[in-house]
């Protein structure tokens, strides 16, 4: 399955593809050995082994017995964790509409720049991946913390007596998903709307179109690629996550990636925790259909 | 119906519409033809309000419009690369426009259905444009401009990308749509056999500046400009100077051969100045015929060898040099006598002194 159909389309109208590898089927199957080979040992042999272990039992010492049972399926429809996986929809579903909200225009502005700014830009939109995503997440502790740099600011200018409680909250955990995946919207939205040729803006205001309606009726459409791409690179991500609601968001805004690590880490039920696991694939794969279907609607095959 | 006045547009420091005035007259089929470069789509864009001028005066409908943007203005264009809307069916790549408008849902459908049967495509209109080829996909946009009922449509070389048998028979359809409607058409384009075959009027453009703009005849006949003598048709060119001026005949000189041209007001002895000689207009015969008239206040006669006879189907070329430096092409029909002459043997070329158009600039 072509998981971006759309970035492949874009490459082979850009540049003709090699054409036909000398030597044929056999070669071709030559140049992918060593892919594949890495492939299946490091991700399709695991997720096997996940899937496998799904429909295991837990050993009384945390081990493995292989006596098969759905029970760990079965669990995850306890009430607790139905509303762990409604919160992490819910967390990755609020990540991906703010995230479309506030990218949407960046997106738009930067398309829109002439050459050289618009570089600066998407260079400015790539920089925070020049440190590591611990690192900069820590340092919304140390932004949001009682003692940090809001809260001292607001103190400090006498809008507040004592510290609002910032750190450890959902809204905390909010703010460090779309923090973190705004770049993943922004970018290909941008590449789908720095596509659109302006001839088709052109064209709507011939015909007595003005600016509300040639974005709805014309840019928006037309961009739809680009946003269902953004919506997948940022919701499926957001639904795994661990690592900023266990720093960002203590005990009590635990997601369904936080069950998982838990699971395979400290409850030592690894059996359980690749139920969750096989269940986020699936849930991925849904959205991944969606997206697929979205796609070919826009482009009119529909 | 429209006016250009003075009308000059800068980018940056690159002057692309230089002081352009003309005035285009209701119902009127007005071609821009010009080398890419020339202005002529700036031109166009400036009269659809995409873009403003630098400095002149734009109207519409005896209307300054220099400050009314594209959406507001009672034109509209038919794109060179089309620029129908991928995600809308043809129908509501037609619908558009009047769906803008507010019209109620049955006036839409009648008008669209209209424009759909104008341009021949009344089953088409569920399709998607890329399930179209690019001479329907021609039509939907000229269909989606048209249905606008506009007192002006642009077109930007329109039939650019279609190939040549599908191009002429579109030249021909677009004359008679646009005679049928009245709608005044102001059309771009770098074909001259496009503009010939369709204008009332042309105007030739070349680094902003509009050469000559009359009629299809008048550009081929009568060229004000060598760039347009060069452009428009094929034309023999040859640099002289005017030796002697008599009631009825300029007689010019070139590289030492003494040739009468047709009459032109305002020219004095000895003034620099260009001849031009329409290929078909010139004969060629054996050195030694009898049929050959004599140099006189009527003909134009030069001797030279004949160097090439290029044949291109109805009609051929004869490429003859001439003493010192010159060559001068002839076109005759291909069932003319000139396949008869050996190439490299001596010939004489004579025109009516009349086909002998002079050029100053």
């Amino acid at each position: 399955m072509a998981v971006f159909p759309q970035l492949r389309r874009q490459r082979s109208k850009r540049e003709e593809p090699i054409g036909e590898i000398p030597g044929g089927q056999r070669h071709r199957a030559i140049l992918l050995m060593p892919g594949m080979i890495w492939l299946v040992i490091f991700s399709i042999l695991p997720l096997a082994l996940v899937v496998v272990y799904s429909f295991a039992s837990r050993g009384t010492y945390g081990g493995i017995e292989f006596k098969w049972t759905l029970e760990n399926y079965a669990r995850l429809a306890d009430r607790l964790y139905l509303a762990i996986l409604w919160r992490s929809f819910l967390f990755a579903f609020a990540t991906t509409v703010l995230c479309l909200v506030l990218g949407y225009p960046m997106a738009y502005a930067i398309a829109s720049s002439p050459e050289p700014r618009k570089n600066r830009l998407l260079l400015l939109i790539v920089v925070p991946f020049w440190t590591n995503f611990l690192i900069r997440t820590y340092a919304w502790i140390i932004i949001l913390r009682g003692q940090g740099l809001i809260n001292g600011l607001l103190m400090h200018l006498g809008l507040i007596s004592e510290p609002l409680r910032m750190l450890y909250t959902p809204g905390a955990v909010l703010l460090g998903f779309v923090y973190n995946w705004l770049p993943f919207m922004i970018l290909p939205l941008y590449a789908s709307l720095e596509k659109i040729d302006r001839s088709y803006i052109e064209a709507a205001m011939d015909l007595g179109a003005q600016g509300r309606y040639v974005l709805t009726k014309v840019i928006l459409p037309l961009s739809l690629p680009g946003i269902a791409a953004g919506c997948v690179l940022v919701f499926i991500p957001a639904l795994a996550m661990f690592a900023i609601p266990d720093l960002l968001g203590g005990a009590r805004t635990m997601l369904v990636g936080n069950l998982i690590k838990n699971q395979f880490l400290s409850a030592r039920n690894w059996p359980f925790g690749s139920a969750a696991s096989v269940f986020l694939i699936v849930a991925m794969l849904l959205a991944l259909f969606i997206y697929r279907h979205v796609l070919q609607r826009a482009q009119g095959h529909g | 119906m429209v006016k250009l006045e003075s009308v000059s547009k800068m980018f940056g420091d690159f002057l692309a519409v230089d002081n352009l005035s003309m005035d285009v007259a209701e119902g009127e089929f007005l071609t821009l033809l010009g080398p890419s470069g020339c202005g002529k789509t700036t031109t166009l864009r400036l009269i659809a309000g995409f873009e403003q001028p630098t400095s002149g005066n734009v109207y519409i409908g005896n209307k300054m419009v220099n400050d009314v943007p594209p959406y507001r203005r009672d034109v509209n264009t038919v794109f060179q690369n089309y620029a129908l809307f991928p995600h809308l069916t043809v129908y509501e790549n037609i619908a558009f426009g009047l769906r803008l408008r507010r019209l109620d849902p049955s006036t839409i459908d009648e008008r669209v259905r209209w424009a759909l049967k104008l341009v021949k495509l009344d089953n088409l209109g569920e399709r998607k444009p890329r399930q179209l080829s690019g001479g329907q996909q021609q039509r939907v946009a000229l269909a989606r401009a048209l249905v606008c009922h506009p007192k002006v449509l642009l077109l930007d070389e329109p039939l650019g990308a279609l190939d040549l048998k599908m191009r002429k028979a579109m030249q021909i359809e677009l004359k008679s749509l646009q005679r049928r409607l009245g709608v005044t058409f102001i059309y771009v384009t770098h074909d001259q056999e496009e503009a010939l075959a369709m204008s009332d009027r042309i105007a030739v453009m070349n680094a902003g500046i509009v050469h000559q703009l009359d009629t299809a005849a008048a550009i081929y006949e009568y060229p004000k400009t060598r760039f347009v003598a060069d452009f428009i048709g094929e034309a023999n060119l040859l640099q002289a100077r005017v030796s002697e001026i008599t009631a009825d005949t300029v007689w010019a000189e070139v590289n030492g051969h003494r040739l009468p041209c047709a009459r032109r007001e305002g020219l004095r002895p000895d003034q620099a100045i260009w001849i031009m000689v329409r290929p078909e207009n010139i004969r060629v015969l054996p050195v030694s015929s009898q049929e050959a008239p004599a140099p006189s206040e009527k003909t134009a006669v030069v001797k030279g060898v004949l160097r090439e006879v290029v044949y291109l189907g109805a009609t051929l070329k004869a490429i003859t040099d001439i003493n010192p430096g010159l060559t001068i092409t002839a076109a005759r029909l291909s069932s003319s006598s000139v396949v008869s002459i050996p190439t490299d043997s001596e010939v004489q070329l004579h025109w009516p002194s009349s086909a002998g158009h002079i050029l100053t600039e």
